[in-house]
């Protein structure tokens, strides 16, 4: 089950198209995530990452395809996913104590006042806002608006964390300072977290995994990098890893054959194979693991394992 | 165009025996090494017993670069030709074992190549590097350990989406290979990939990666069934070689559902390797070094 923690199972989000077919803008999304693990995902504007990310949330209607978080088929949102978004979409009659006690209210019905109001401090606390938990938004920097949408994500004690592009809007030295932030909550609560970012450096120094995203229309997983640096992890000695420019440069490689202004004239790979030229082509559908004659009957967990995992 | 020093030095095909617990040689390709002929002549291998008894007790492909004459039964002569790698290759007819194929790799200063095994992944719909042998490929191999593939992106993910080998030309610019930047500053030519399948279930992906320098293959090809006959459907080569005359080589491969070597003119040797699935042979994957 750890290794299996969350499970985004053949994710399809399509549009209707009045004109035709609807179209598929994420198309067979798979991805499993360990307990715990940070997993990044990375690809071009549009690409569909965000759509990927708000469907694992329940905030966006998924077409076809399960998301399983702990063995559970989610169904809508729920505190269980908890997001962060770029924005911190705060409200603004609210202290940052008052916004972080929305959601704590909601998760903890049956705690005290007194219970509640020290969750509510403490993950305060640990975005560094033991002194400014009682100010308004418009009181606050973006950097610390954002530390407050961190803090109310985190104490609703999720199952999973979503950050979609949490650093996006703030300047690099309050973008770094709130990474270092998010990894000392995540090294301390092991908490399981997707994080969409478009910024290669930020990928590799948060992430144990990278996940690729082709582009969209009909975007999946195009590859995926590990990042094996040990965690906790120190600024420093990532950048001074002897892998890192060259897992740094993978990314970026994945990114380059992907860019349609590098590529105007071509089409992306759509990692699609060539039809073969064959009249029995069509005649062998592939599944996860087992070929079948007929079209994906097999059962999507049987890739034989002779690997020595991750 | 003059023919540079390859990097396959041999290859041979045992046979399983029906209960599968023995190996007959079958066929061999020494290139003119007669100490590794000698030795091999009256060679009669078990389970567990040397390269090839060590794929068929564990049915899965397997690599020996630290060998000795206990994991690989001639080991001397095998490094009097500048043997740096062995990778035994097993091949399945549905669920049995038939033949493993061992391919022996130089290694040395000039060399520039590699061998990879792509595994799924435990607990994820992926393959990632399992094994490899890298000639003068350190930094693409280090990254190459950390990349993982889902089915249908990628030269592995590819081959396990249509269950065929595939050959891929110019590495280094293909955008379908993706890690191809590696694959360019390393001098990379052309990949070749296959298929390994047991029980029409995929076990592994075999990839072959291969400079114009020292080519572990200088031909790669792909052959399918058509209307009428076999085809050959994909090909790539390195140094004025353009295809094999291979259809003989197929026929029996196909017949014999078993993999073929053979000598060709104008190269050392010919590998005809089948894909089996649901009790048909649907493609052969071709190198020639």
């Amino acid at each position: 089950m750890t290794d299996r923690y969350v499970e985004i199972v053949n994710l399809v989000k399509a549009y209707p198209n009045p004109l035709g077919d609807a179209i598929r803008v994420v198309d067979g999304f798979n991805l499993t995530v360990r307990k715990g693990e940070v997993i990044g995902v990375i690809g071009h504007s549009g690409c569909g990452k965000s759509t990927v990310l708000t469907m694992v949330a329940g905030l966006n209607d998924i077409t076809s395809g399960d998301v399983v978080v702990d063995g559970k088929v989610t169904d809508g949102p729920g505190p269980d996913r908890a997001v962060v978004f770029q924005a911190p979409c705060l409200l603004p009659w609210m202290t940052a104590f008052g916004n972080v006690m929305l959601g704590v209210k909601r998760v903890y019905p049956h705690g005290t006042k007194q219970q509640r109001k020290d969750i509510c401090e403490y993950y305060l606390s640990l975005v560094g806002l033991a002194d400014a938990m009682h100010k308004y938004p418009r009181e606050m920097s973006g950097g610390m608006q954002q530390r407050v949408g961190i803090a109310r994500a985190i104490a609703l004690k999720p199952k999973m964390l979503l950050l979609d592009e949490p650093f996006g809007r703030l300047d690099s030295l309050t973008r770094m300072d709130l990474q270092e932030v998010i990894l000392g909550i995540l090294d301390r609560e092991k908490i399981t977290t997707m994080v969409i970012t478009h910024d290669v450096d930020e990928a590799v120094y948060m992430s144990d995994r990278i996940c690729m995203m082709t582009n969209g229309p009909r975007a999946r997983v195009g590859q995926v990098l590990e990042i094996p640096f040990e965690r906790p992890r120190i600024r420093r000695e990532v950048l001074e890893h002897e892998l890192y420019y060259d897992l740094r440069g993978c990314l970026i490689d994945f990114l380059e054959k992907f860019d349609k202004h590098k590529h105007p004239d071509e089409n992306a790979p759509d990692c699609k194979p060539e039809p073969e030229p064959s009249s029995e082509a069509g005649s062998l559908a592939p599944s996860f693991g087992v070929y079948t004659d007929d079209a994906l009957s097999g059962s999507p967990l049987t890739l034989a394992e002779i690997g020595g995992g991750a | 165009m003059t023919q540079t020093h390859g990097m396959t030095a041999a290859a041979e095909v045992w046979r399983v025996s029906e209960d599968e617990t023995r190996l007959a040689l079958a066929e061999a390709i020494y290139g003119g090494n007669e100490s590794l002929r000698l030795a091999s002549s009256s060679l009669s291998l078990s389970t567990g017993e040397g390269l090839a008894g060590a794929v068929l007790a564990r049915r899965v492909p397997v690599f020996l670069e630290e060998f000795d004459d206990e994991s690989f039964e001639r080991a001397v002569p095998a490094r009097a030709d500048g043997v740096a790698a062995v990778l035994g290759l097993p091949v399945f007819d549905q669920a049995k074992l038939t033949h493993v194929v061992l391919f022996m790799f130089r290694g040395g200063p000039d060399a520039v190549g590699a061998v990879e095994l792509w595994a799924g992944r435990r607990g994820r719909f992926e393959l990632g590097l399992t094994e490899a042998y890298y000639a003068g490929l350190e930094r693409f191999g280090k990254v190459s350990r950390h990349v993982n593939f889902p089915m249908g992106s990628g030269l592995p993910g590819m081959i396990w989406q249509t269950a065929m080998p595939r050959v891929l030309t110019g590495v280094g610019r293909s955008r379908e290979f993706l890690r191809s930047s590696g694959a360019e500053s390393a001098g990379l030519t052309n990949g070749f990939g296959y298929p390994v399948i047991e029980r029409n279930e995929l076990k592994a992906v075999m990839l072959w990666l291969s400079s114009s320098e020292s080519p572990l293959a200088r031909v790669q090809e792909v052959w399918r069934p058509g209307e009428d006959g076999w085809k050959r459907v994909q090909c790539a080569s390195e140094q004025g070689i353009e295809i094999i005359e291979a259809d003989e080589v197929i026929e029996r491969c196909v017949a014999e559902r078993a993999p073929i070597l053979a000598e060709k003119p104008g190269c050392s040797g010919v590998a005809a390797l089948p894909v089996m699935i649901h009790e048909n042979v649907r493609a052969v994957g071709v190198i020639a070094w």
